[in-house]
């Protein structure tokens, strides 16, 4: 038997790593699978908490989970094509050099 | 098929009685694997120089996730799961990938300069959730049932009938607008 | 249950809507829209009314708030005193709407006045069938709406706009009071249901008895009771059918209504019932020398209406909710005729003078004729309506045990200063000479028609109660009442008329001095002979003028509320414009000269520190441009920090 803690431990390092990533590394694309990362792990806290509720007939965290992929599809691809877009225009992929937003 | 969820169903059988400890043995072995090869694609993706290798450790954090899946009776998220990310966001991050940046340059750093701050604070937030998680009720709770998948398709055509649609909505919202921002302005250009 | 009495109020209402936002459509259709209204109104209530004489009791209700376990219902009941007033409200309002179509032709906003009446109906039958206080709060303060709507129908007329506005104000304070009663009400019984509150007000608590008066308050406002009386005269600058329909048969009587309903809380307080009785009877009173003076002829009708209605109070007062509202049956037939006879005068003068009239019954022999029954009724002669009714209050007053023997002489003496000044304008206005340069001429059949109807009414009703019908109406009012409704004491039916009280005795003397006034104002005003030598008149000039000025309460109001107020803003105006002003003028002044010294201060000093702050603000503001790096990832950072803290403080 596998305790229920150790799915939840698995999301949270895995959310923790995807986090780091998403901070630190520099290159957007990798930033973009870091992010990845984290909704993996928020779906993979709903899909164990729907295996672990009892007596409930329903599907309902796995439900949340397919509409968080496709959620997550959806941003990859915007995503992806925000980066291209500046990678067309600067030349740059790369985030601490983007600062368009400087004040 | 859950492993886990068979095991405890074959535990009435009298016959196989000798085989379950083995089995259940095996099985926990294989959880742990595949959480390993998971954590693992994970660091690779973040600390990983090249680029191109990110993306691979990628894909196998992806497939690992996938099998933990089938340990909790979501057989058709892993293969979702597989499908769509492996299959397609992958494919998608490894094309952008090779349209836009020069990989594997060593000379280029590839952490940012809040990288130790960063990581202080996600070891902090990892611990945070830890004891959260270890003081909480939840971990008393039993895994109950193999999930039916009718319930999953059910569901999706009934209750979430709204968001369902509206997802789909929002996927060709977000590929019409990804084309329209990745496209190039002018014919001239 | 019966759930289509809510088509009684619906019909009117229906109208209504029809009437405000189609009637420029409409035009003259807008009449006959609301008079349908009120047609079938009128005949929904006959049915009711059919039901409960065969002994029924029909009630309704409706699920409004679900409140702590306990389900707050409004309905609707017809017993028989609300069955009594919806025949008499929807009666009387159909025949004045039919009259109205007549009296209102060519006004500009013809669609908007019948539009108002319907909406009046509505609101004063949904008044007379709530079976709840709140309904029924909400039904009177609608009649009060509709009653300030249509007093300044012609709100050019600016005295028409201030006597709306004196109306709706001067019935708010009495409002104020009702609703103090029926907080109180509900405080000391939780119930509002006036079928509950029989059971709930079984003792007089002195509680529930000042909720009494408080309600009473409330009447006295609707009711135009002393010393909340002075918005009705003023309230003749409506249109006449109006005043016939709200300011004489319905709205006012409401307040009668109102007490007979909550009449058991009365009956527990003798104190309340007093009160009641002697309001009823100063207003009654004093009204009626103020009706002796006056001249315009609806302000005569406006101060008889006070008296009337006091009368009925009085009746109430002695401890009888059926000699009240039998009073207030009657009066609301031969009042309404009377207005109506003066509409159709004033439609053919176009002024309302009495001192200018004469000699009309040549020239409107139905006006004439039916304006006389009418007046016959109300001075009390037998065996016209006025006389049972107005014989049952004296016979109430005298078997009362709460009201001593003067009560009964000033009842005498208030039927005969009524029977004085209506024959003074019934003889002022039809006999003797037409004035110089009037050709005036008879109504149309559309107005005539109404005046015969109420006149059969105003000759006939008080029959309904006569000994030879063998008291059927308190008979009805009493006995049948399956609702358990009002079971009270209702005043003493015939049989049980106490020893000392003679029958034959009161009905001699009212009779008597119903005749006296006549008779007198024959001889003063038919053949102009004056009574009192000139010496005695001198003397009472005083006096006279002290009536004919109304008592001068409107000038006491003026003295003692308003003048005071006007006053104090004015004093505050000047203390404004002096002390406050000048204080203000010298800071200036003052200012201007320090302001010399400070312009020093500042070039030197202030600048600099002022300078010296924006330099400082310049610098933080630099360093602060500094967190807005453009760097996503450290706004991601920082975000994720105080999410940090956050956990460590809700940890």
């Amino acid at each position: 038997m596998i305790p229920l803690g150790h799915f939840l431990i698995l999301s949270i390092l895995l959310f923790c790593i995807g986090l780091f990533g998403a901070l630190s590394r520099r290159n957007s694309i990798a930033i973009l699978m870091s992010i990845e990362l984290i909704l993996n792990a928020t779906v993979l806290n709903l899909v164990a908490f729907n295996a672990t509720v009892k007596n409930s007939p329903s599907a309902d965290g796995q439900t949340l989970g397919l509409f968080v992929i496709g959620i997550a599809a959806a941003g990859a691809i915007v995503g992806l094509a925000l980066i291209f877009s500046i990678w067309r225009q600067t030349r740059n992929i790369f985030s601490d050099e983007i600062t368009l937003l400087k004040g | 098929m859950a492993p886990y969820n068979d095991l405890d169903s074959l535990s009435v059988n009298p016959v196989e009685h000798s085989l379950i400890p083995l089995l259940q043995l095996g099985a926990k072995i294989g959880f742990y694997l595949l959480a390993g090869i998971t954590l693992f694609g994970a660091l690779g993706v973040v600390l990983t120089r090249n680029l191109f290798h990110s993306a691979l450790c990628l894909a196998a954090a992806l497939i690992g996730i996938a099998g933990v899946y089938l340990y909790l009776g979501a057989e058709f998220l892993a293969v979702v799961q597989v499908l769509v990310y492996v299959g397609a966001i992958l494919t998608l991050l490894i094309f952008g990938i090779m349209l836009t940046a020069k990989i594997g340059d060593p000379s280029i750093p590839q952490l940012n300069r809040i990288t130790g701050v960063a990581a202080l604070l996600c070891a902090a937030f990892a611990l945070a959730l830890f004891l959260a998680v270890k003081h909480s009720q939840v971990l008393t709770y039993s895994f109950s049932r193999i999930v039916p998948l009718a319930a999953l398709g059910q569901g999706l055509v009934t209750t979430y009938i709204l968001p369902f649609e509206i997802l789909s909505l929002i996927l060709v919202g977000a590929l019409v607008g990804a084309i329209v921002i990745a496209r190039r302005e002018g014919p001239g250009e | 249950m019966s759930p289509w009495l809510f088509l009684i109020p619906a019909i009117p209402l229906a109208g209504f809507l029809i009437n405000i936002f189609f009637g420029r459509g409409l035009k003259e259709w807008s009449a006959w829209v609301a008079l349908a209204a009120a047609a079938a109104a009128a005949y929904l209530s006959i049915v009711a009314f059919l039901k409960v004489a065969a002994g029924q009791t029909l009630a309704v209700q409706w699920r409004w708030l679900p409140l702590e376990g306990e389900v707050f219902r409004l309905g609707f009941v017809v017993d028989p005193m609300s069955a009594v007033m919806l025949l008499v409200v929807a009666g009387i309002g159909s025949l004045i709407v039919l009259y109205s179509v007549g009296y209102m032709h060519g006004d500009p906003r013809f669609p908007r006045f019948f539009a108002y009446l319907c909406l009046f109906l509505a609101s004063m039958l949904l008044l007379v069938l709530a079976d709840h206080f709140l309904l029924l709060f909400i039904g009177w303060e609608l009649v009060g709406l509709c009653s300030y709507l249509l007093i300044s129908f012609w709100f050019e007329k600016p005295s028409a706009a201030s006597a709306g506005k004196k109306a709706f104000l001067t019935t708010r304070v009495g409002d104020a009071g009702f609703l103090l009663g029926l907080f109180l009400v509900f405080a000391s019984t939780g119930v509002l249901r006036f079928s509950e509150l029989h059971h709930a007000a079984g003792h007089g608590s002195p509680l529930l008895g000042l909720a009494a008066v408080l309600i009473f308050c409330g009447a006295a406002g609707k009711s135009a009771q002393f010393p909340l009386h002075v918005w009705l005269p003023d309230a003749m600058e409506g249109p006449t059918p109006v005043s016939a329909l709200i300011h004489a048969a319905t709205m006012v009587a409401a307040g009668v209504y109102l007490i007979a309903r909550t009449f058991v809380l009365f009956e527990a307080n003798p104190m309340a019932l007093q009160t009641v009785a002697v309001i009823g009877t100063i207003t009654a009173f004093f009204a009626a020398t103020i009706a002796v003076t006056q001249t315009d002829i609806k302000r005569v009708l406006a101060y008889s209406t006070i008296s009337q209605l006091g009368f009925m109070m009085l009746g109430l007062g002695a401890g009888s909710a059926f000699a009240g509202m039998f009073h207030l049956v009657t009066h609301a037939w031969f009042k309404a005729l009377l207005f109506l006879g003066a509409g159709s005068v004033i439609h053919a003068l176009h002024h309302q003078d009495v001192t200018r009239m004469g000699g009309l019954w040549r020239r409107m022999p139905v006006t004439a004729v039916t304006f006389t029954l009418a007046a016959i009724a109300m001075a009390g002669i037998p065996p016209f309506s006025g006389f049972w009714s107005k014989e049952e209050i004296f016979m109430e007053v005298a078997a009362s045990p709460i009201l001593g023997d003067g009560f009964l002489l000033l009842a005498w003496g208030i039927s005969f200063l009524t029977a004085f000044y209506i024959f003074r304008a019934v003889i002022l206005v039809f006999w003797g000479q037409t004035p110089k340069g009037l050709t005036p001429h008879e109504s149309p059949p559309v107005m005539t028609i109404p005046l015969m109807v109420l006149s059969a009414g105003a000759v006939g009703i008080g029959f309904i109660n006569s000994a030879w019908t063998g008291h059927g109406f308190q008979r009805f009012l009493e006995g049948i009442s399956v609702h358990d409704q009002m079971v009270g004491h209702f005043g003493l039916a015939a049989h049980e008329i106490p020893a000392h009280v003679n029958l034959g005795k009161i009905q001699l003397v009212s009779i008597l001095v119903g005749l006296a006034g006549i008779a007198l104002a024959l001889v003063r005003y038919g053949l102009g002979i004056r009574l009192l030598p000139r010496g005695v008149r001198t003397l009472l000039a005083p006096g006279y003028r002290l009536v004919a000025g109304k008592y001068f309460v409107d000038e006491l109001y003026e003295a003692v509320l308003l003048k005071p107020i006007r006053d104090f803003s004015q004093r505050a105006r000047v203390f404004d414009t002096q002390v406050v002003d000048g204080a203000v003028n010298g800071a200036g002044l003052l200012g201007l000269r320090l302001s010399a010294v400070k312009r020093w201060v500042d070039d030197h000093l202030v600048d600099g520190a002022v300078n010296g702050l924006a330099v400082g603000f310049g610098r933080a503001g630099a360093a602060l441009r500094l967190i807005q790096t453009g760097l996503v990832q450290n706004y991601l950072l920082i975000a994720l920090s105080g999410a940090a803290i956050l956990f460590w403080v809700l940890r």
